[in-house]
């Protein structure tokens, strides 16, 4: 018993230590939007400056609110579509046998070698021919395809979901689709939400694309509205930080309420392994 | 891969196909010249779109729709990293504004491309002698035609601390300073006094980012020509002064535009910096902002020089030519517009008549001590020495702040340009070093 | 035709068969259509002359030529992305395994609160991180040779963001610190599947912590540390946001593009300066297709490497 008590104190200690060098940083990010611009390239800043209210009001006087319900609308579509089209893919790869799998597999990894701005310009050109530059479709659907969430899943079915399962689920005559929604989906449930954080993230803070396919402002999602809240020769970094800052609530209530799903995803297997 | 079967070579044949088409469509982009620019003033209607990152333009080119010409709206539209979303906007063939920007440090590239109206031309024509004269060569193509105004012209000189200045040359007047400071060898002789009466405290600069600025500007030789480098020419002897300076310790070693730097506007520790037009408005009140009357600004030693700028021009593509240059026009090209350019943007007119009226700029400024900055940089304008915009000139002032981490690191000025002349060579191979 | 099999069912006409390729159906026509289209196209550019806006001129394999023989840059950058990942891969990963499996303890209490701090640099805004990082690293005024020189450790203030290898060390250490928590996210996840009976029959075998995490989390954690390392190495060939964010360059920059002397200058910067800097598209695109054959090899390496140990 006593053991045990030294061992979570210690545990705590390292843990908290660790948890220093990232709060420290993303505290001081905080506080770097509550400072006038030119007053943040002194050195490093401990405690909350006056200039929040101004900096608030630079970001209204843009069309913030418009901005925030772009990035948001749009992360969540590429979230939930991104997050089915994978585990689809990944539970094609993991359960299935079928000509050429290996050959797409590894083709899907190669692509993932690909720089992501390689093809830009002729994207963008493509889009153009479609018809639906200067709308959002551009930065909803091509994310969808994620060969990074098509491998995690594939390997994650493939560490967690026995086989037996579906096989007896078969037996019981469900339909495939239904034996993917309702018997294999519950097992990858951490995988998803780790996964699923993450493609939030990356849209919410995608920057290049947004900014060669969108020409209107009202179209702008938050990097890119935040990124002209400067002139020339001066950024008004104080006000984007705290735009940005603003930026990253909808992640951290993400995290706070799915890391829930990490444990319950844990009983789920628990109980049925 | 093994030996593809029936399926595969359709794949693959389908696959190139589509990828011919591809290819063939995007070869054949339309050149369409769409729009005239002909019409007269109360006939031009519609929406300008300009892609811009400066708000006050945003607020004057209200102004415009508002009060002058309800005929005709602006579309602002807010764009950072202009010169990305405008050459992909370009190259896929897409909607581009109506007016362009170009700033100094991709301006060579951009008027070098065949995009721009000419403005001398009719129906805009421009009247060269209309122009501030060292605004000229920067605002022209190759060819030596006009494709953009200036919207804030940046004739530079030396902005220095006064109560600095008072204490180690005695004077705070520029005129005076002027008259102490006749050469660059003068100005390494009383920066030695300086460090050896401060005891090493106080610099003459606080970078030698911001030394080059000023020497490696004064000067009319062109980084480039005939696809030869010149870097060894233009740049050789201002590096060899600003090593000079290192070497006697009376340039401090920080980075330009790091938070060091920035913070040393307020530290009077440092008695000069660089100062374009732009820069008590950008640079140094945002740095000091309890410096109300700190500073002064004087011609220095070797000349004005130009540092930064943005023109407006009008791309031949633009679907609305005629009302973008009535915009234009009224906003940097007339002397209504440059009230307002004047007054919220804080810059001087490229328009040359607007500098009859002796009094046009005459506001006291409170940073400089009452000094009328904008009639005295209209003074520097013309002192100004320009260097011809070149197509490559963001790439060599990239491989220029190489060759400056050079010389702050200890490198000979002969290793500093040899190392830009590398750097450039090896990005555009064209180009020869001599 | 149709030979598909699956796990359980019969060689031939088998019911199955067009089920893989139903739920493969969506990723692929995404991805053809708006991820393998305009790369092939880009390919098609890689082989002119082009600045975005005169006509493109074919000009065969000049751009490799260049490339491969006669601009060092190019070699330069696999270099240096190299260096970087060496210095930070390996720390990366075993730190991010350390970090989840004490996160996984069943002594941990606030086990939630430490996840999210882990995570936050990987949402710590890029620009806000560019600027703490400069200002803690400068030369004159930073805090760590402030504080190095307090506590006596160095006589002069070192020129960390201005020479070579003290800037490779900093990228390194920026890299390490942003991902080892998104790291340790996935890794987590992926014990959160191990079966607890098998930690509880090792305890009652008599296994240590020590036993039980080389013996039963690692092997059962494989799968997921394949994708971590394979997918970090594709990523860390890749890098680009931390270097940029330090040496940015541009007219404001305090420190040339790529660092002193192209020191962090990484094969995507270098790509991303060429084609969106100096708008050389065609050599942007070579630059592109020469840096993919690098890291596809690379890539293929580590997975050879880890999914042989896989096989056990």
């Amino acid at each position: 018993m006593k053991n045990t008590r030294i061992m979570r104190v210690l545990l705590i200690s390292f843990l908290t230590l660790v948890s220093l060098t990232t709060i420290v940083p993303f505290y001081i990010m905080l506080i770097m939007g509550t400072y006038y611009s030119n007053d943040l390239f002194r050195g490093i800043i401990a405690v909350p400056g006056t200039y929040l209210v101004e900096n608030m009001k630079t970001i209204l006087a843009s069309d913030f609110f418009r901005f925030y319900f772009n990035s948001f609308y749009i992360a969540c579509s590429v979230t939930v579509l991104a997050l089915l089209v994978s585990a689809m893919s990944g539970y094609a790869f993991s359960i299935y046998t079928f000509r050429l799998k290996k050959a797409v597999f590894n083709f899907v990894l190669a692509t993932m070698m690909i720089p992501t701005q390689l093809g830009l310009i002729a994207f963008v050109w493509e889009m153009k021919e479609l018809g639906i530059l200067n709308t959002h479709l551009p930065l909803i659907i091509p994310p969808v395809a994620s060969a990074f969430g098509v491998f995690w899943l594939t390997q994650y079915f493939n560490g967690s979901l026995p086989r037996e399962v579906i096989e007896s689920a078969r037996i019981d005559g469900a339909g495939e689709f239904r034996t993917f929604f309702q018997i294999a989906l519950p097992f990858v449930k951490p995988a998803l939400t780790s996964l699923g954080l993450l493609f939030f993230l990356w849209t919410w803070n995608n920057y290049l694309t947004p900014l060669v396919v969108v020409s209107k402002e009202s179209l702008y999602t938050v990097p890119l509205g935040i990124n002209v809240l400067s002139q020339l020769y001066r950024t008004d970094y104080g006000a984007q930080i705290l735009g940005l800052s603003i930026g990253t609530i909808p992640i951290i209530v993400l995290f706070v309420v799915f890391s829930r799903s990490f444990i319950s995803g844990l009983t789920a297997v628990a109980v049925k392994g | 891969m093994r030996s593809l079967n029936k399926g595969g070579r359709i794949v693959v044949a389908l696959t190139l196909a589509v990828f011919l088409v591809v290819l063939a469509a995007g070869c054949s982009k339309s050149s369409g010249n769409s729009g005239t620019a002909a019409g007269k003033a109360d006939e031009v209607k519609g929406t300008v779109t300009v892609w811009g990152w400066d708000d006050n333009w945003k607020k004057i080119f209200d102004v415009y729709s508002e009060k002058v010409n309800p005929n005709i709206k602006v579309d602002y539209v807010p764009v950072n990293d202009y010169a990305k979303k405008f050459v992909t906007a370009l190259a896929s063939g897409t909607d581009i504004p109506d007016m362009g920007w170009m700033e100094m440090g991709s301006r060579g590239k951009f008027v070098a491309m065949d995009v721009w109206e000419k403005l001398e031309d009719s129906p805009y024509s421009v009247n060269k002698s209309d122009m501030l004269p060292f605004l000229v060569p920067l605002c022209t193509n190759p060819e030596g035609k006009i494709v953009g105004i200036e919207c804030g012209p940046s004739p530079s000189g030396l902005a220095y601390r006064r109560d600095l200045a008072k204490q180690y040359f005695g004077t705070d007047d520029p005129a005076q300073l002027e008259k102490i400071f006749t050469s660059w060898d003068v100005f390494i002789e009383k920066g030695v006094q300086v460090k050896q009466k401060s005891g090493g405290s106080v610099y003459m600069f606080a970078s030698i980012g911001d030394a080059v600025q000023v020497l490696g500007y004064q000067n009319t030789t062109p980084f480039v020509e005939n696809n030869s480098l010149k870097i060894k020419d233009t740049l050789l002897g201002p590096f060899k002064t600003v090593q000079a300076m290192r070497d006697k310790g009376i340039v401090d070693k920080l980075d330009q535009w790091s938070p060091a730097w920035n913070a040393s506007f307020s530290s009077a520790k440092y008695i000069f910096y660089p100062c374009a037009s732009w820069s008590p408005m950008y640079m140094i009140e945002p740095n000091d902002k309890d410096g109300k009357g700190h500073w002064g600004l004087m011609l220095p030693p070797g000349g004005a020089f130009n540092w930064g700028g943005t023109i407006f021009g009008i791309p031949k593509a633009a679907k609305n030519k005629a009302a973008s240059w009535k915009v234009l026009q009224w906003s940097v090209w007339s002397v209504d517009g440059a009230k307002y350019q004047r007054d919220m943007h804080g810059s001087m007119s490229a328009y040359k008549p607007v500098y009859q009226d002796a009094s046009f700029y005459a506001k006291p400024d409170e940073y400089f001590a009452g000094q009328p900055l904008l009639q005295i940089f209209s003074g520097l304008a013309e002192k100004t020495q320009v260097r011809p915009l070149n197509k490559y000139d963001d790439v060599v002032s990239d491989a220029i702040s190489l060759g400056i981490k050079g010389l702050t690191t200890g490198a000979s000025a002969s290793d500093a340009v040899k190392a830009i002349e590398a750097e450039i060579t090896r990005k555009i191979p064209d180009l020869k070093a001599k | 035709m149709n030979t598909v099999k699956t796990t359980t069912g019969p060689r031939k006409r088998n019911p199955l068969a067009k089920y893989p390729y139903l739920f493969l159906a969506p990723f692929l026509v995404i991805f053809f259509i708006f991820q393998f289209l305009p790369i092939v196209f880009t390919l098609g550019i890689s082989f002119t002359r082009w600045d975005g806006i005169n006509p493109m001129k074919f000009i065969g394999l000049e751009n490799y030529r260049r490339l491969i023989f006669s601009d060092t840059r190019f070699f330069l950058t696999i270099f240096n992305t190299f260096v970087i990942l060496l210095f930070s891969l390996p720390f990366t990963v075993v730190f991010s395994l350390v970090i989840s499996h004490l996160m996984n303890s069943r002594y941990l209490r606030f086990k939630r609160v430490f996840e999210l701090t882990n995570f936050l640099p990987y949402i710590t805004t890029p620009v806000a991180i560019g600027l703490l990082w400069s200002i803690l690293f400068d030369w004159k005024y930073g805090t760590v040779n402030k504080v190095l020189v307090s506590l006596g450790l160095i006589q002069d203030p070192m020129n960390w963001l201005g020479m070579s290898s003290f800037a490779r060390i900093v990228v390194s250490l920026i890299v390490i610190w942003k991902n080892y928590g998104y790291l340790s996210i996935l890794l987590l996840a992926g014990m959160s599947t191990i079966p607890p009976e098998l930690y509880e029959a090792a305890t009652v075998d008599g296994a240590n912590s020590r036993q039980t995490f080389f013996h039963i989390t690692i092997p059962q954690l494989r799968p997921i540390l394949v994708f971590v390392v394979v997918t970090s190495v594709i990523s860390g060939l890749q890098l680009f946001d931390e270097p940029f964010m330090l040496f940015k360059g541009g007219p404001t920059g305090a420190q040339p593009y790529g660092g002193p002397g192209l020191s962090c200058l990484t094969m995507v910067m270098n790509f991303y300066d060429a084609a969106f800097q100096y708008f050389d598209m065609g050599y942007g695109a070579s630059i592109a297709y020469g840096m993919f054959v690098v890291i596809a090899f690379f890539s293929f390496l580590s997975l050879k490497f880890s999914m042989r140990s896989e096989k056990k």
